[in-house]
């Protein structure tokens, strides 16, 4: 095996198993945080959404891939943006229409927009293909996807009907507050990443990692439909 | 502006092949060895979800009086609980309902206390002769799915009474079919924390 196949495949085995201590379900620590209150509680419902966004490592890692390639402040806005408005409109609509997807097929599928964006970061559809999707509209329908899942997880803290539409604003705030919390910290690393490896050697075993990180995140997922 | 790499197609099978088998092998591995049927009950309410998705109601905390530690202050000795354990606290008023239930012969029907999540409720039943009862929750929606709800304890008799505290907002209430020879009656009191009390027309 060449170096970075085996460097990579080390990589994806200790990142995997770091992934795989932080499972992101609902804690009950934060379903008895809400349970028994109504109202309006901005702080409440903007940390819950913040902490989701930043321990939810599917998210993160997505966000990874998509701005790995991207140069420069402002495309880097244009495509998070485009992610925000995507999981800002499923999550508003999904909660307020109570829509409920079965988590499992919901974070399956945010598996494998990892898996997506990292097989995208490896020219991988225009080798197939021929042709690569559209990168724009791509990261705005993953992003629906991953507004259905803060949806889901959202509604099973057991949200009380008294002050709904602020707190859910005020968690979606929590939630584009994470981001950039989030953001900011990988931005600093993929900075640091290409002064170290200007000519970017790692960025193909990078991504093979990515697209074994998405695989195993959908199929552990998936799993729980199986069994 | 971005600035893919192209890797040649032979590396990109390959690596996309391991990643694949990798991530598959390191995926199903962790749910298989994971523990997920149980999660850990921290918030100790008592109640845990298992991997389908159901809840299930563990016994509740008792104290382990011979291995507290016990502490001395000028007020007396104090053994603390877990903080928080055994309490619910309420954001809203008590309330006591009684309802009178007749069943004809054959009857049944559905009694259900519309509850938030950590609601809780001290319930009394009694009917005048053998009943079926199916004391049992669903989520607002039919959520996760139209067939899904918890049901705490069934069973047949004449009686029953006990305490709830509601693992999840929905209605939590009791089912009651009449399996005497002549029509029953039953008193239901319900006490506690909750929205309301009502009664659930099944149709036919």
């Amino acid at each position: 095996m060449t170096y970075p196949i085996r460097l990579s495949l080390l990589l994806l085995v200790s990142l995997l198993a770091a992934s795989a201590a932080w499972a992101h379900n609902v804690s009950p620590e934060d379903i008895a945080l809400i349970a028994g209150r109504s109202g309006f509680d901005f702080w409440l419902y903007a940390w819950l959404g913040a902490k989701h966004m930043v321990t939810g490592y599917d998210h993160i890692l997505f966000l990874l891939g998509v701005i790995f390639y991207l140069t420069g402040l402002r495309s880097v806005a244009l495509y998070v943006t485009l992610f925000a408005v995507g999981h800002s409109l499923t999550l508003v609509f999904g909660v307020l229409n109570g829509i409920n997807v079965n988590p499992y097929i919901i974070d399956g599928i945010i598996g494998l927009s990892v898996a997506y964006k990292a097989f995208d970061n490896l020219g991988g559809f225009d080798s197939v293909l021929g042709w690569t999707p559209n990168d724009r509209w791509a990261t705005f329908i993953f992003g629906l996807f991953h507004g259905l899942g803060l949806a889901t997880k959202l509604q099973d803290l057991g949200l009380s009907e008294d002050g709904l539409l602020p707190n859910l604003l005020s968690f979606n705030v929590g939630v584009e507050a994470g981001q950039l919390i989030a953001l900011t910290v990988l931005l600093a690393v993929l900075i640091f990443w290409r002064r170290v490896d200007s000519k970017e050697y790692f960025g193909a075993p990078f991504n093979f990692i990515l697209l074994g990180c998405g695989f195993a995140l959908a199929s552990w997922q998936l799993m729980h439909l199986v069994i | 502006m971005i600035n893919k790499v192209k890797v040649n197609q032979s590396l990109l099978g390959t690596g996309t092949l391991l990643a694949l088998v990798i991530g598959v092998v390191v995926g199903v591995g962790v749910y298989i060895n994971s523990d997920e049927s149980t999660v850990a009950d921290a918030a100790g309410t008592g109640v845990v979800t298992n991997a389908a998705g159901t809840l299930e109601v563990l016994d509740f905390r008792l104290l382990d009086y011979a291995n507290l530690e016990v502490l001395y202050n000028d007020m007396g000795r104090l053994a603390p609980a877990v903080d928080g354990a055994n309490i619910v606290r309420a954001n809203k008023a008590l309330q006591t309902e009684t309802v009178t239930i007749l069943l004809e012969l054959d009857g049944r029907t559905e009694y259900k206390a519309i509850m938030q999540a950590g609601d809780a409720i001290v319930y009394e039943w009694e009917s005048t002769s053998n009943v079926y009862y199916d004391y049992h929750a669903h989520q607002p929606g039919g959520q996760p799915d139209p067939g899904f709800f918890t049901r705490y304890v069934e069973g047949e008799g004449t009686s029953d009474r006990g305490a709830m505290i509601a693992p999840y907002t929905g209605q939590h209430g009791w089912y009651f079919l009449n399996l005497s020879d002549g029509p029953v009656e039953i008193q239901l009191t319900v006490s506690g924390y909750y929205d309301e009390l009502v009664a659930i027309d099944l149709g036919g």
